[in-house]
């Protein structure tokens, strides 16, 4: 009898922490869970840097994750997920800053870098044969 | 150029991670939680002049800002607590040791009223102006000069 009672306390305790502490759980779904997991590798984990949501074992990385996965189950598209979460924490939420006004000079700065870079070794090249004609 | 590309390129980003909360100016998320009092707490119903706090009773730094909401709400103004991953009899039991300075304690066990106001953890307080919009945001504990902008804040209001 009292075994069972033991039982049925440990039961109630399991009951009460998992409903204190949710977890974030794969979708039954597969397709459901696939656009989930691919989803994650876009977001950065806002409190360890450098790591996607996917990747990060932090408490809000978890969170996020299960925000997504009940945005999914409740029929919200992609894009209405990045939305939701750029408007809460800005672009830089995005492993990818998306190309859209200043961030475009992210993706254009290494091809400008590149041009001047050859422009400024034609002039120098320009420049030494000139100097050597000249001699 | 270079240079100056790259100087504008880390203002752009650097301004956008660390000082940019994106949701200053907006209104409340429509979000209700259930109170630690077993009432729900509308975060989106919330009229200020008053304050939010993300706090959790495991929390040091909730502790060291503790006597700062203290003041906030012994100047007259509502403090409105969401009690992050936390549980529910410990938190009773931190807020008997220590006082409260919450008018109303909402629950987010599992973050998510957190993740509706662009928070990154604990502790993190708002002002909330008298039509429900957010008009400070500060992540960290609070420090008496943080009190001070929040009071001036609070009393324009």
């Amino acid at each position: 009898m009292r075994s069972f009672a033991v039982f049925l306390l440990l039961c109630m305790m399991g009951w009460a922490s998992s409903n204190a502490m949710p977890h974030d759980e794969p979708l039954r779904n597969a397709v459901l869970e696939e656009r989930a997991l691919a989803l994650f590798k876009e977001f950065r984990c806002v409190v360890c840097e450098g790591q996607t949501i996917a990747d990060s074992d932090a408490t809000l990385a978890g969170d996020m994750r299960m925000l997504i996965r009940n945005q999914i189950r409740a029929g919200e598209t992609d894009s209405a997920i990045r939305d939701y979460l750029r408007t809460r924490y800005g672009t830089h939420i995005f492993m990818s800053p998306p190309r859209e006004g200043i961030t475009w000079l992210l993706w254009v700065a290494p091809l400008l870098f590149i041009l001047l870079g050859l422009l400024g070794a034609k002039s120098l090249l320009t420049k030494g044969n000139g100097a050597s004609e000249g001699t | 150029m270079c240079a100056a590309l790259l100087l504008l390129l880390g203002l752009t980003l650097g301004r956008e991670k660390r000082d940019h909360y994106p949701l200053l100016h907006t209104r409340l998320p429509a979000i209700t939680l259930s109170g630690i009092d077993g009432k729900d707490l509308p975060i989106g119903e919330i009229r200020g002049p008053a304050v939010i706090n993300l706090f959790a009773h495991w929390c040091a730094p909730c502790l060291i800002e503790h006597p700062i909401l203290q003041q906030i709400q012994s100047n007259g103004f509502p403090v409105y607590g969401i009690a992050w991953k936390d549980d529910p009899p410990k938190l009773r039991a931190w807020l008997a040791k220590h006082g409260s300075p919450y008018r109303k304690i909402g629950l987010d066990p599992a973050g998510q009223a957190a993740l509706a106001l662009g928070s990154s953890g604990v502790p993190e307080s708002w002002v909330i102006s008298r039509e429900g919009t957010i008009i400070y945001h500060y992540a960290g504990a609070l420090s008496p000069e943080r009190a001070e902008e929040m009071l001036s804040l609070l009393k324009d209001e």
